[in-house]
């Protein structure tokens, strides 16, 4: 196991290095570059340019470049803002917990409501449970999310004025657990509709699978009840996909989150990103590309741990 | 199921196609004294809030969305077929090099991608067919590349080399033939995808640019007037949804009908 972990970890490090180098590329390969928003400026004159440039350390070569701002990155320096002026660790740090706390959440809701059902429905496959259930999830999975999003709030905060419209916490009042909840329900609603729907269907299928196959009958035929045989026999094996299918999904999460605090207002990760890339504020583009690139990475990795946890043959390969 | 959705999806792209026809109005010419008019015999689904009809502007903005979401995922099936297939079939390092790539781009957060190459490249129906196109085609990689993997090794293909056939021969007369099922299959459910991701970024103000109506940014619009005019919010992404639904029908359709390992189950 420890083996097979060193293996994985040293596959991800170059991978991480490498998505960094793209995105770095891609951001020097702007027209306009980094300056383009002094060149704007008429008070800014050619030769401040050359001065910022010079400073900035634009007049190296690329690959140069993005080795300084490994180092920097490493030792911890990720720059500054060039729209706030702020240190960009900084601003990523304010936005990072809330983007994931709205992210965790939702996982949470999504697997609460999608394990029971998708078990239900395969056990008792082709009852009326089950067609009410797959095709929810049919329809579900063919909403876009903002549109989820819009007509929640459309209902639930104009219409019906149950539940703020967007934000995090109600201003000028003290912390409270209420009051943030009341804040998350519709953001984790619009999204756990979509990602509850896609792994409903998956975990379906899986378990559908597995129910048919010889160790499930052999498992009944010594005599073990439905119950056990479902826990110790057919979930384990039907987990393993979808654990596959939970981590490739995560980049896919990353995209329902960005939008989905993008129509709340939720001051996250991913709506940073959006600002950011509307203003061009290089160093904040970049520094999030790389804590969600890490993030993903990072993902990957616990479900091939978990992968090997669930499927032993894998650790003993 | 699958019937139905191509029958959905045959009028909605015909009456796209026809738009200019089928309504009286323009999409961007405004109009002042028709703000925000309720849904109506003149105008079934009301107007926007610069006076412009709504259903002109919905039958416009289909023919954007569906070429879009077209275009896409055929340029992200050929980038991934041909990847697929010469992985696939030449293996050894060839493969490694093309399957580490497909590691790579399937581990880029996308949207991010996706946000950067829209605010550099730019915002028109072509560059978003090339940014989607290009970051959609790793499933369809290795599918084929897995299709290949073990077809290249049955006899058919032993003939066919043993008659001296091309290694391009081989893999366009022989495998793709073979692996167009899961092919097919993909590409079904891609274009759903794309056209998810279009109204997507469109909705976030980086697809299609107003004045032309694309169903995502017709709901970025719709937000501000939501209040007062929800049937602009509801009617575009009713359309997504109905042309999401429809397509996904005949994508599960073509997948029970071509995955062998699916009859048992009917």
């Amino acid at each position: 196991m420890t083996r097979y972990l060193a293996r994985r970890i040293a596959q991800a490090v170059p991978l991480l290095l490498l998505m960094t180098l793209f995105v770095f590329v891609l951001l020097r390969a702007t027209p306009g570059g980094p300056l383009s928003m002094y060149e704007a400026d008429p008070t800014v004159t050619g030769e401040d340019l050359a001065r910022l440039r010079a400073q900035m350390g634009l007049d190296q070569p690329v690959p140069l470049q993005y080795l300084q701002w490994l180092g920097a990155m490493l030792s911890g320096d990720w720059g500054w803002s060039l729209v706030t002026k702020r240190p960009v660790t900084v601003m990523i740090l304010e936005r990072l917990p809330n983007t994931l706390v709205l992210m965790s959440v939702t996982f949470a809701v999504t697997l609460a409501i999608a394990i029971p059902i998708a078990i239900v429905s395969a056990v008792r496959q082709y009852s009326w449970f089950d067609h009410v259930a797959t095709t929810i999830a049919f329809a579900g999975n063919s909403l876009p999310t903002f549109w989820i999003g819009l007509m929640l709030i459309m209902i639930f905060a104009v219409g019906l004025h149950w539940l703020p419209a967007g934000g995090m916490y109600t201003l000028g009042e003290p912390y409270s657990l209420g009051d943030r909840l009341k804040y998350l329900i519709l953001p984790v609603t619009t999204l756990a509709i979509f990602d509850a729907t896609h792994y409903i269907r998956y975990l379906r299928s899986s378990l559908l699978d597995v129910i048919r196959q010889d160790y499930i009958r052999v498992a009944y035929a010594k005599g073990l009840d439905g119950t056990t045989v479902l826990r110790r026999h057919a979930l384990r094996n039907a987990a393993i996909p979808l654990v596959t299918v939970i981590a490739i999904d995560l980049p896919q999460l990353f995209s329902g989150a960005l939008i989905t605090e993008t129509i709340f207002a939720w001051p996250g990760m991913g709506r940073l990103f959006w600002e950011a890339s509307g203003r061009v504020d290089y160093p904040v583009l970049m520094g999030i590309f790389t804590v969600a690139s890490t993030l993903v990475i990072a993902s990957n990795l616990l479900a091939d741990v978990a992968y090997a946890w669930l499927d032993p043959r894998i650790r003993y390969r | 199921m699958a019937l139905v959705g191509m029958v959905i999806l045959l009028i909605l792209a015909s009456v796209s196609i026809l738009a200019t026809w089928i309504s009286p109005y323009s999409p961007i010419k405004t109009s002042l004294v028709e703000m925000l008019d309720r849904p109506s015999t003149a105008h079934p689904m009301g107007t926007d809030e610069l006076g412009r009809d709504l259903f002109t502007r919905i039958l416009h903005g289909g023919r954007v969305s569906l070429a879009v979401g077209f275009l896409a995922v055929a340029l992200a099936v050929s980038i991934g077929s041909t990847v697929g297939a010469v992985a696939g079939f030449y293996g050894g390092w060839v493969d490694n090099v093309l399957m580490r790539l497909v590691d790579f781009m399937i581990a880029l957060p996308s949207i991010f991608v996706l946000i950067l190459l829209a605010t550099i490249y730019g915002t028109n129906p072509v560059t978003l067919v090339l940014v989607i196109g290009g970051l959609r085609w790793m499933g369809t990689a290795r599918q084929v590349r897995g299709a290949f993997l073990s077809l290249r090794e049955r006899e058919f293909v032993e003939a066919a080399r043993c008659l001296g056939a091309s290694p391009s021969r081989i893999i366009l007369r022989h495998l793709l033939p073979n692996a167009i099922g899961p092919i097919i299959v993909a590409s079904t459910l891609g274009i759903s995808g794309a056209i998810l991701t279009e109204s997507s970024l469109s909705y976030l103000g980086l697809g299609i640019q107003p004045p032309m109506a694309s169903w995502g940014n017709m709901l970025r619009n719709a937000q501000d007037q939501m209040v007062r005019a929800p049937w602009t919010a509801v009617f575009p992404g009713l359309m997504i949804f109905l042309t999401v639904i429809a397509v996904n029908s005949i994508g599960d359709g073509l997948r029970d009908a071509l995955d062998p390992r699916k009859v048992e189950e009917r």
